[in-house]
């Protein structure tokens, strides 16, 4: 029944298919009638499709398959007469019969016909002007201007095609532009040179690659304006721009750069002309020379001494001239500063030849400059102190110093030596002491962290260390740093002295922690190397707090510095020594509460941890005391405490009174409700003899009790029997009970 | 503050750092007679250089400069000659040439066309 059904609604669906894909094919067939025509061919394709959807048919596709390639191919059609007309248009017949014979297999029309016929009679125009294009084209290449433009220009008239015409403009402006040139050319003959730049400018506006006109233009500027010459041939790589080039420089008296570009000419006229140019040379060269005699004889030998080093610059070294300004200027010069005696401007001088040159020759005349300027104007004894120091630690160096006429066969006793000039310097800065006492102070410090850098330094044999052969001192190293960035400094003391808080670093060396208080920067360090400096004068600053009990104002200092002094145990063992001593110095109870938990975040030494947790302890005793907290919230307290030292005795005796009152205190409840025999269990189980003592004690109350008041009978017996058995396994042998069981025993009531 | 600094020991008595203690004793009297410097400064030069540790200490303080030598003359005869003249050579100028390329082709019209045209192929 149900397969009759389906084949029933089968059967009416492909009929109706089937009507469809006829009308397909009706629309296809008048899709033929006009090739332009896509509609039918749209509408057939839409229909074949619809079918295959409706029914799955082989035949339904391959006709929705050929309906397509048609419309493919009536679009491929109407882009080849596009592109045909396209070429034919811009003069390529040859190009446009190649797709009129592709559009022709795909549809043939009359009109397609004709076109392909009036394209062939073109190409015939085409090929005779493609010929003369070729020729006009090689004239061009030949230079043969005119000759390409007589060709061309009737070729053009009788078939125009835009590379003709582009060509043929090119080749009217290059002979404009030669017109100009010519021009020009005529002009500059008659010495009209400003007529002349003007033609070869306009010639070069039309024609910029037009070389003639820029070596016209060169050749013009030389007279006056050797650099424009240059200007104008710059990159021209060509013996005439080459030689013109070098003739201007000869002008600029560019004697070199004039025989470059001659280099590589090869003529014997240029030859002669470079021997010349030698010829020069050496008479420039010899001019200087006397330049340099005239101003030696003149006295001005400062202007001597750039000279020659100009000199030497240009002409390399002469030996002369390197001799005159070794042994005669520089000497000369040297001396007549030093006779100047107007010390500042000697130090400031020499300052810069000390940075310059760096030895220990410009060190120690620097040192000695502002030694004396020192004695004229106290107010640079700064100056003194930064060159003085490290002229000293510099002493085996000195060449004043080594081989000493007079001495003869005797040493001299270096140390001795620096002790005397490092007086020197003390005497000059204690010189102001009474007269300014703050700046004695700051000069102090300066001079006190050069001193304390020298020892360090020398003790820890730094100055080896130190790339460079100099030993530089933290004053001078801090004035001048950009001149020493190649110095390298140690993460210690000694590197920390030569940072902004060197000062206090080197007060706190010495001692004085007070002096360091005042003294240090106020400012956050950026290297390492700071960061070590601030850390030394922090733990020293707090130090020195704790030891005069002052330990609040150590907080700050020493909190700051907390994971340094941790990771340091020296720093840390003398922290918590000190903590110790504050402590007992301490009296109020809330001020050791506050200074335990000073002590114990900052050291977490076993004395500061057991000062503290015992503080704690006895401040929740307090607590418990107060009724401010329950025993039991005293008690978890506690035990909280209890986990960072278990060995705390202090914090163990509380928590064992707390814990002994908690039984009581429950048991004695159970007590009142009549509930003994729980209590007494609990006070068995109890770890606390004390609360076994006590229950074993009320039992032996009740059952005294008991027996000076009531009568006996053999319940009551047996009740007293048991509470006694109570007491008794609580307490078997505590000999406080043992009269009492004793006497219990006597009576006939054994426990 | 003062007028003058201290002077070197050895600039008072107008002596080198190798003189013996006989040349600074004569050095001494000389110094007296010039009168540069007032007595008390040269009998302090005199005993400063007379004890080697105050003496060590004047070697120090001298600058250390280099001796002033002779200065060397040069012979600048060659300078009276003329000086050379170059000449600007007429074949690199080659103004009448040019002009007279006019009506035939150059080189420089061969070159320039070969600059211009030699890289455009047109297109058949």
């Amino acid at each position: 029944m149900g397969l009759v059904f389906f084949l029933g609604i089968y059967y009416r669906k492909s009929y109706k298919v089937d009507r469809l894909y006829h009308q397909g094919k009706e629309l296809e067939k008048q899709g033929k009638i006009d090739f332009e025509d896509l509609n039918a061919l749209k509408q057939a394709l839409a229909i074949y499709r619809q079918c295959s959807k409706l029914v799955n048919n082989s035949k339904y596709l391959k006709a929705a398959s050929q309906c397509q390639q048609k419309i493919d191919n009536r679009y491929r059609f109407r882009q080849l007469l596009v592109l045909a007309d396209r070429y034919s248009q811009d003069g390529f017949f040859t190009k446009a019969l190649i797709e009129l014979i592709e559009a022709q297999q795909l549809w043939q029309t009359q009109a397609l016909t004709a076109e392909i016929l009036k394209c062939k009679s073109g190409i015939k125009q085409q090929k005779q002007y493609e010929h003369v294009l070729t020729q006009a084209h090689q004239k061009a290449i030949e230079g043969e201007f005119q000759g390409a433009i007589d060709l061309l220009k009737p070729a053009i008239d009788r078939f125009s095609r835009r590379d003709g015409e582009q060509l043929l403009i090119k080749l009217n402006q290059v002979i404009q532009s030669k017109n100009l040139y010519q021009l020009g050319l005529i002009a500059e003959a008659q010495g009209e040179s400003k007529n002349a730049i003007a033609f070869y400018q306009q010639a070069l506006e039309l024609i910029p690659e037009f070389i003639d006109c820029q070596l016209r233009l060169a050749i013009i500027a030389l007279q006056n304006n050797p650099q424009q010459a240059i200007n104008w041939l710059e990159k021209i790589e060509d013996e005439r721009a080459a030689y013109i080039r070098g003739f201007a420089y000869t002008k600029l008296a560019n004697w070199q750069q004039a025989n470059q570009e001659w280099r590589s000419i090869a003529l014997p006229q240029i030859e002669a002309q470079r021997y010349l140019l030698k010829e020069l040379v050496a008479r420039d060269r010899l001019m200087a020379i006397y330049e340099i005699e005239q101003l030696v004889d003149r006295k001005e030998l400062e202007v001597a001494r750039t000279i020659s080093y100009k000199f030497i610059d240009r002409y390399g070294v002469d030996l002369i001239i390197s001799h005159n300004l070794e042994n005669y200027i520089e000497p000369t010069l040297e001396s007549q500063m030093w006779h100047s005696k107007d010390w500042q401007k000697i130090t400031a001088q020499l300052e810069q030849i000390w940075l310059k040159q760096q030895d220990i020759k410009s060190l120690h005349n620097w040192a000695i400059a502002t030694y004396y300027q020192a004695q004229i104007h106290p107010d640079k004894l700064i100056d003194l102190i930064v060159a003085w120091t490290t002229a000293i630690a510099n002493l085996k160096l000195d060449p004043t110093l080594i081989d000493v006429p007079w001495m003869g066969n005797n040493n001299l006793d270096l140390r001795e030596t620096y002790l005397n000039l490092r007086q020197i310097l003390n005497n000059a800065i204690n010189l102001i002491r009474d007269r300014d006492i703050e700046e004695y102070l700051n000069l102090r410090d300066i001079y006190l962290t050069d001193i304390t850098a020298l020892f360090l330094g020398k003790q820890n044999q730094l100055d080896s260390t130190v790339n460079q052969p100099l030993f530089i001192l933290p004053s001078c190293y801090r004035s001048y740093k950009k001149h020493f960035a190649q110095l390298k400094l140690s993460n210690n003391i000694w590197g920390a002295l030569y940072t902004d808080w060197g000062i206090a670093v080197a007060a706190c060396y010495e001692g004085d922690i007070a002096r360091a208080i005042q003294i240090k920067p106020h400012k956050n360090p950026s290297s390492a190397l700071d960061r070590f400096g601030e850390c030394f004068v922090l733990y020293h600053e707090g130090c020195h707090y704790l030891h005069n009990q002052y330990w609040r104002k150590a907080i700050e200092p020493l909190q700051k510095i907390k994971a340094a002094i941790n990771s340091d145990f020296q720093w840390c063992h003398e922290i918590d020594r000190l903590c110790k001593i504050q402590r007992e110095y301490i009296r109020d109870f809330n001020e050791h509460l506050e200074f335990s938990e000073f002590c114990y975040l900052l050291i977490n030494s076993q004395a500061a941890k057991s000062y503290y947790i015992e503080y704690q302890a006895m401040k929740i005793g307090l607590e418990i005391d107060n009724r401010d907290i329950s025993f039991q919230q005293g008690l978890n307290k506690l035990k909280k405490l209890q986990n960072a030292d278990s060995t705390n005795t202090v914090a163990s005796n509380i928590i064992k009174t707390l814990e002994v009152n908690l039984e009581l205190e429950k048991i004695n409840h159970l007590w009142q409700q009549s509930e003994y025999e729980i209590a007494v269990s609990i006070a068995k189980k109890s770890h606390h003899e004390k609360v076994k003592f006590a229950v074993a004690e009320i039992c032996l109350e009740v059952v005294l009790h008991i027996l000076q008041n009531e009568n006996l009978t053999y319940e009551t017996i047996q009740s007293i029997q048991k509470i006694v058995q109570w007491a008794y396994e609580l307490c078997p042998h505590e000999p406080s009970l043992q009269p009492v069981y004793n006497h219990l025993q006597q009576i006939g009531i054994y426990p | 503050m003062h007028n003058l600094p201290l002077p070197n020991p050895y600039d008072v008595l107008e002596i080198s750092p190798a003189a013996s203690h006989q040349e600074i004793t004569i050095a001494f009297t000389k110094a007296m007679k010039r009168g540069k410097y007032s007595p008390r400064e040269i009998a302090q030069a005199r005993k400063s250089l007379m004890n080697p540790q105050e003496r060590i200490i004047a070697d120090y303080l001298r600058p250390i400069t280099g001796t002033i030598g002779s200065f060397k003359r040069s012979d600048f005869t060659a300078l009276d000659t003329p000086i050379p003249k170059l000449k600007f050579l007429t074949e690199f100028d080659a103004l009448a040439e040019a002009i007279g390329d006019r009506d035939r082709v150059s080189d420089s019209d061969k070159r320039l066309g070969k600059l211009l045209f030699s890289d455009r192929s047109h297109k058949k």
